[in-house]
């Protein structure tokens, strides 16, 4: 595992003053909100340049952040500091890239862009979405190339990524598309001195391409004799276990063993894979790319946008992704839903983000006007909840009381969820309030209503 | 330059290899036995070395009120209420390796009309297919009354079924006695259901342990929500667990299993648009048993046929015939 750096390593680079002008009390205080990611050791004004370097080499990442796109649209890939999310967290989610080739019709790459654009899911307060096109030149024809480009600039502000084995052609487009801060690639070890030189001037990030990891660091290696840092790398294998393998000596070597010229994020072809059977091959690229998300790969190449496909993967990015140290999760207490009056139920439920949503968004559906108790379970769903432990009846009659429930309704009932049911006795006896037990799923309630509220 | 790693970690710990099944000449009457765990190394660390087993899939069987969404419901047809003939297409149409006779939920264990047929179900699924079973029973505890008839219809189980090493559960830290004593006595492998949190699963697996079970009849089932509610949950789990394993934790040393099947209770499955439901399903199905897989799980328990189909592929392709990934300038040729 990764050795953390500590608070004292930090410290001791401080001034010691105690000023309190970074924002925070005391030098200590500072050292470790610097370990924890919530400070920038720039924020210190007291730093000598050479402290300031010293401190920024200790907390760099050591996966470095690269940055795609300019403005808005903007990705950042990479930043990483943990080969498994439980010893921290992953901290840039993984990229998805649509692609378009200079072989496809304006119409084609028209339709293409409008979907990829149009797909976009809000889920637990965030908007999931594809991030890039990675516009590849099959035709070998540079012209043909910046042509394409003119037609994918014209209908997308997304970030680009530009896929050409022939420089010239990297060239000719990025004469066209430079200042967007596109990713170039591959660089192989056919191209690396002329990629370097375009990653200088146009200052893109690159992607490097070998045979095998040792070429690989060679490339690396090299372009960082250009000067040139902004790099990703294409894990090197002929098949998914080679790649797989490849990622993960990529994130450990980086993270655990300080290999410099491994710590750069990754970029993954899930839709390389050959597949004979028709029927199974678009299963085939989710099957690898999620094997992909779930073992560090950065930016993923999609070949197609199909509903059934990007909707499971984006769900699974987003799960990945979240700080395990706190889970999704909203501020509990009491929300209103609807305009409820002293004659609407009062409910309950957990502070798991989803969980909320999910209730609220069906409650607001059926028309249902509520006071709806939060109770704090850590961010848990109800079912692990109840199964953890993690519901506090004692805090259940506590928000009852704070929220002054009492005053605001007529009467001492409140609707629990239905997988929470063996926890009635226990929230009736601390809180004083009769206990319904409600249906298991949410949008079973107003039936519930129906049948077992409105009649009393 | 440093070089590349060819091992980051000695793992001083492996997991015990359990068997679920028994031939003839074992005292049972499976046509063979499926051997899950034997780790040595994390998933797919192939750099480091492969190990023994590859991951396997039961099919689900529900032995009535199956939970199932109305696109399934569609895709099973008449099978639904006839949990035999259905265990007999899963092995014959569907190829399923091993059969997991879900007894479901408690209320089909509500009165003793029920369990008399639970009990004959399970009698006429021995002798309809020979492959190996898992027989699970309240997977979801609602009410404390659930553990006794959980108790209950497992403890029979493990009596109708002796000698067959079927794996049966689940049992709870609150709920192991009975049928552990059962299935110790029938000797047949345990599955220990604890809720994300390592932690639980020690305790549940140190109180087996003192019951006389050994790690090589035990499976834990660590995790706790498929793609969409909580994956995040059940992936750190099963790698915590699995890590804390290989580093020398005994106690933990049993092969893992995750329901791939419960990606079904999705919201996003709930819609109406049938055909599409279907095949996001599977995705959903398919992307939940490859992330237990990666994280550590041994088995998994599915439901569609054609993702048990999928993740077999998945399985195989890291374990068999590898399916060979163009290059990038091969890529970069073609259309």
């Amino acid at each position: 595992m990764a050795k953390k750096i500590s608070p004292t390593d930090i410290y001791k680079l401080l001034p010691k003053k105690n000023c309190g002008e970074c924002g925070v009390p005391t030098c200590m205080a500072f050292a470790f909100k610097i370990v924890e990611g919530k400070a920038n050791p720039s924020q210190c004004p007291y730093l000598s340049e050479e402290a300031k370097d010293a401190l920024l080499t200790k907390t760099a990442p050591p996966v470095v952040k690269v940055e795609i796109g300019t403005g808005r649209n903007k990705v950042v890939i990479g930043g990483e500091k943990v080969a498994f999310r439980h010893e921290e967290k992953f901290y840039n989610e993984a990229l998805f890239a649509v692609e378009i080739s200079d072989r496809m019709s304006s119409e084609e790459i028209i339709e293409k862009i409008k979907e990829a654009e149009e797909f976009r899911i809000e889920r637990m307060g965030q908007t999931l979405k594809l991030n890039m096109f990675a516009v590849k030149s099959v035709s070998g024809n540079a012209e043909k190339f910046v042509e394409t480009l003119k037609i994918v600039k014209q209908h997308t502000n997304l970030p680009l990524i530009l896929c050409s084995t022939t420089p010239y052609s990297l060239m000719k487009a990025l004469e066209f598309v430079g200042e967007d801060k596109p990713l170039i690639c591959p660089v192989t070890s056919m191209n690396v001195n002329q990629m370097a030189v375009l990653a200088k001037k146009f200052k893109t990030p690159v992607a490097v391409h070998g045979s095998n990891l040792e070429e690989v660091k060679t490339l690396i290696t090299r372009l960082n004799q250009f000067g040139v840092n902004e790099i990703l790398i294409i894990p090197p294998g002929q098949n998914l276990m080679d790649e797989i393998s490849s990622l993960t000596i990529i994130r450990r070597g980086a993270v655990e063993k300080k290999i410099k010229t491994l710590g750069y994020p990754t970029l993954v072809f899930p839709n390389l894979i050959k597949v004979n059977n028709g029927n199974f091959k678009d299963y085939w690229e989710v099957m690898a790319s999620a094997a992909f998300l779930l073992r560090y790969g950065g930016i993923i190449i999609l070949s197609n946008i199909v509903k059934w496909a990007v909707l499971p993967l984006m769900l699974l990015r987003q799960a990945i992704y979240i700080d395990p140290r706190i889970p999704l999760q909203i501020k509990p207490g009491l929300y209103v839903i609807g305009s409820p009056d002293e004659n609407s139920p009062v409910m309950m439920t957990t502070n798991y983000s989803l969980t909320y949503h999910i209730v609220s968004n069906d409650l607001k559906i059926q028309g249902i006007s509520t006071y709806l108790l939060v109770v704090d379970t850590g961010g848990l769903s109800v079912n692990t909840s109840v199964a953890g432990n993690k519901i506090n009846p004692d805090s259940v009659a506590r928000l009852i009381k704070e929220n002054r429930i009492e005053e605001k309704v007529k009467h001492k009932k409140i609707i629990i969820p239905g997988r929470a049911a063996k926890l009635g006795g226990e929230i009736e006896d601390v809180s004083g309030w009769e206990v319904l037990v409600g249906p298991f799923d949410s949008r079973e309630i107003k039936g519930f209503l129906e049948k077992k509220w409105l009649r009393q | 330059m440093s070089s590349i790693p060819i091992s980051f970690e000695k793992y001083e710990g492996e997991i015990k290899e359990v068997e679920i099944g028994a031939t003839k000449t074992e005292g049972g009457t499976r046509s063979y036995s499926v051997t899950v765990g034997g780790d040595k190394y994390l998933p797919l660390y192939s750099f480091e070395g492969i190990n023994p087993n590859p991951p396997r899939i039961a099919h689900e069987v529900y032995c009535y009120h199956a939970p199932l969404p109305g696109s399934l419901f569609n895709f099973f047809g008449d099978l639904v209420d006839n949990p035999v003939e259905w265990s007999r297409e899963a092995v014959n149409k569907f190829k399923a390796e091993m059969v997991n006779l879900r007894l479901t939920d408690a209320f089909s264990i509500r009165n003793e009309t029920f369990k008399k047929e639970i009990s004959n179900v399970i009698e006429e699924v021995l002798q309809a297919v020979k492959v190996p079973l898992l027989i699970t029973g309240v997977m979801d505890i609602i009410e404390m009354d659930d553990y006794r008839k959980n108790n209950e219809i497992l403890t029979k189980s493990a009596e109708i079924c002796e000698g067959e090493k079927c794996l049966i559960g689940p049992v709870y830290t609150n709920a192991f006695q009975e049928i552990g004593k059962a299935c110790l006595e029938k000797k047949h492998p345990v599955l220990a259901k604890t809720n994300m949190d390592v932690n639980q699963a020690l305790k549940l697996n140190t109180s087996l342990l003192n019951l006389g079970l050994t790690n090589k009849e035990i499976i834990m089932d660590v995790t706790t929500g498929a793609l969409g509610y909580g994956i995040e949950y059940t992936f750190s789990t099963l790698e915590r667990v699995k890590i804390r394993a290989l580093r020398g934790d005994k106690i933990l040393q049993s092969p893992s299993i995750i329901f791939s099947s419960e990606s079904w209770l999705a919201r996003e499955l709930q819609e109406e648009d049938k055909l599409e439901t279907e095949k996001t399903g599977i995705t959903f199905e398919v992307l939940t048993a490859i992330t237990g897989i990666m994280a550590g799980a041994n088995i998994s328990s599915s439901l569609h046929p054609e993702a048990a189909k999928l993740i077999n592929e998945f399985v195989n392709n890291f374990f068999n015939e590898p399916k060979q990934f163009i290059t990038v300038e091969e890529w970069l040729k073609t259309r």
